[in-house]
């Protein structure tokens, strides 16, 4: 704890807000229990489906399981952790603490930095939290370690994305409350308007059969799967339903792809080339955007230039100058 | 004595608006320096400058040889600032609060340990150690952050309105906390709308109004130079009309005025079972007790002529009970030099 006071005070500070007292557990608890509704219903509900087969009803029943839990468990997190970032520094600016943060000797990267770990460390706490449940599906079976794996690496990028982002937005407002609905705009922005985009995309350009040549070539296939995956639930649905098929390469040849629809480009063209998994490509999608949008915060980090203020109507004298 | 803090021409315009304007001020090291203005006047402008979370748009500043803009890390060590809003932390308890600024100026652990016991005993804190700052007073939140300004040992500390808001023992503790740090070998720059109590502790005084410093020096140098005169307060008990008559003809006497009946001191009865103090108000109700009339002369002279003065007085049996030079104080100075003008 001694090293990490010395190096990452703000990081000890939230810490210290975060956990003590009974928000930080309230919230966990609503969160396990929203995770357990769904969970339970769904159980129910693939239990009584799979009574007639046997032989692989426990397979199906993890199965389902499973990704009902961790799709759940994302949807949480992207409403929990971009609110828990977007108040980062708006809230220093509330209780009139900013400017004594950044008056202090520490660098705006550690500032950036211990704030976005901060956001982070209760988001893994929360994934954390979500193991027991996954533990759940493996009595079914039907489940792989690798998605294990690929299912808690998804969560915690995505937590790291739009924790990013509601860092960000949170140097930019003053607000806590204008950050979170901006912060959350984005992300809706992201899941829905993105597959809406994509759609529209896809029925302007795959509207003849056959489709145009260049719709098979690498920059128009390496653009669609970039667009595609950058979008979590995509990216990560796309992932295990490659993994379904038995692809667990990182890269493997666009024409041994078997997830067309994915990446539009069927075998038999004459020219391949090799594309990265989804999981990965959204990784590292999300690691450069991340870095940008905490960059970005780092740059933007500075005193809050007082300048005299108009009086708001029914908001009082203005501020001294 | 070397300046800890010089401003050259020092800028700052927002659009339209000039909130400080070619200010220069120069605050020796060891001073306490009452900031005084109007709201409006450009006292946070100056401050946030000082302490380089504001840019100003021309001019300078230094801070023990530093210019503000250009080693703003460096100044940053040097000075401790306090705004003029005590920023409260949840969940964090006196200690916590210190820990953290500490260990953000960069103080070692090992050394945070010590030093936030001995901060919280200077300001009187020692048993709050525990206490959520959430749950502290005004005024113990106001000594906690003069005890966060003082984390990284600065030599120049910057505290803006510390007294605001606080109650009378406050503000006294927070006075004498402030004589306290003087005597550690701070430097303090304070400004308040209070001036009765920057009176009473600084040493350097500065008024600014509409971003113009209009006076700025040491404040027994500036009373003297704002008075062309001396102001004589004489109280007798009878014969104020051959007082007034006998002082007019007197070397050095610029005026004389007969005010209305003079305010008593506190007194005590005498012949009373308990001695108690009398208020003035008490005195009409109480035999034996002659109420007073005062005359004030504007007088330029030394000493010596003051004495004859009241020996003059004396000879013609004038009953003089009270003889003394008015004391101008800050306000006087304030309401002298300052026209009401706000931006």
């Amino acid at each position: 704890m001694s090293w990490l006071s010395n190096s990452q005070p703000v990081l000890v500070k939230e810490l210290r807000g975060r956990m003590r007292g009974a928000r930080a557990f309230v919230i966990l608890t609503i969160f396990l229990l929203v995770l357990a509704v769904p969970t339970t219903l769904l159980y129910i509900a693939v239990a009584s489906t799979v009574q007639f087969d046997q032989f692989n009803a426990g397979q199906t029943i993890g199965k389902t399981l499973f990704l009902g839990i961790v799709t759940v468990a994302l949807i949480q997190v992207l409403i929990v952790v971009p609110g828990q970032a977007a108040s980062a520094l708006t809230s220093e600016k509330e209780r009139e603490t900013y400017d004594l943060l950044i008056s202090t000797l520490l660098p705006p990267w550690k500032i950036i930095i211990g704030k976005l770990l901060a956001a982070l460390a209760y988001a893994l706490l929360l994934i954390v939290a979500v193991i027991p449940f996954m533990a759940v599906s493996f009595f079914f079976g039907g489940v792989t370690v690798l998605e294990v794996i690929l299912a808690l690496v998804g969560l915690v990028v995505t937590v790291v994305l739009f924790g990013s982002s509601g860092i960000l937005w949170s140097v930019i407002m003053r607000r806590s409350l204008a950050a979170t609905i901006v912060t959350q705009a984005v992300s809706v922005g992201l899941l829905l308007g993105l597959p809406f985009l994509v759609f529209v995309a896809g029925v302007l350009i795959f509207r003849d059969f056959p489709p145009p040549a260049w719709t098979s070539s690498a920059p128009f296939v390496y653009l669609w799967i970039t667009a595609l995956s950058l979008h979590p639930f995509i990216a990560l649905g796309a992932s295990e339903l490659y993994l379904q098929q038995g692809e667990t390469r990182l890269f493997f040849p666009a024409g041994e792809n078997p997830l067309v629809p994915f990446v539009p480009f069927e075998a038999g063209n004459g020219v391949n080339f090799l594309i990265p998994h989804p999981w990965l490509l959204y990784t590292l999608e999300a690691a450069v955007l991340s870095t940008i949008l905490i960059a970005l915060s780092i740059r933007l980090l500075r005193p809050i230039n007082e300048g005299p203020t108009r009086p708001r109507r029914g908001k009082g004298a203005p501020k001294k100058v | 004595m070397a300046a800890m803090l010089e401003t050259r021409d020092l800028t700052k315009r927002y659009a339209t608006l000039t909130a400080l304007d070619h200010l220069n001020l120069s605050i020796p090291e060891g001073a306490i320096y009452g900031f005084i203005g109007p709201n409006g006047a450009g006292k946070t402008t100056t401050m946030r400058i000082v302490t380089a979370l504001l840019k100003p748009s021309y001019g300078e500043a230094w801070v023990a040889g530093h210019e503000v803009s250009r080693e703003p890390k460096v100044i940053r060590k040097l000075v401790g600032w306090m705004p003029d809003t005590f920023g409260v932390y949840d969940n964090m308890k006196a200690w916590e609060y210190l820990d953290f600024f500490a260990a953000s100026y960069g103080v070692p652990e090992v050394r945070r340990r010590q030093q936030i016991g001995e901060l919280l005993d200077l300001v009187d804190l020692g048993n709050k150690r525990d206490e959520y700052v959430m749950g502290l007073s005004r005024g113990m939140k106001q000594r906690l952050s003069l005890a966060r300004t003082m984390a990284h040992d600065p030599q120049l500390l910057i505290l803006d309105e510390p007294a605001s808001g606080l109650d009378p023992r406050a503000r006294i503790e927070l006075r004498e906390l402030l004589k306290e740090l003087r005597a550690l070998g701070k430097t303090i720059m304070i400004s308040s709308h209070i001036l009765t109590e920057l009176a009473e502790m600084c040493t350097h005084i500065g008024i600014i109004e509409a971003g113009k410093l209009l006076v700025t020096g040491e404040v027994n140098q500036i009373l003297a130079s704002l008075q062309p005169h001396r102001t004589i307060e004489i109280h007798v008990l009878a014969d104020a009309e051959r007082a007034v008559e006998l002082l007019r003809h007197l070397p050095g006497v610029r005026d004389v005025r007969l005010i209305a009946a003079a305010p008593l001191p506190p007194t005590t009865v005498p012949g009373t079972a308990h001695e108690q103090i009398v208020s003035e108000t008490q005195v009409e109700v109480l035999p034996g007790i002659v109420p007073r009339q005062a005359v004030l002369v504007d007088y330029v002279g030394d000493d010596g002529g003051l004495s004859r003065m009241l020996h003059q007085l004396t000879v013609a049996g004038v009953p003089v009970v009270h003889f003394a030079g008015q004391v101008s104080d800050l306000e006087d100075i304030f309401m002298q030099v300052t026209r009401g003008v706000t931006q």
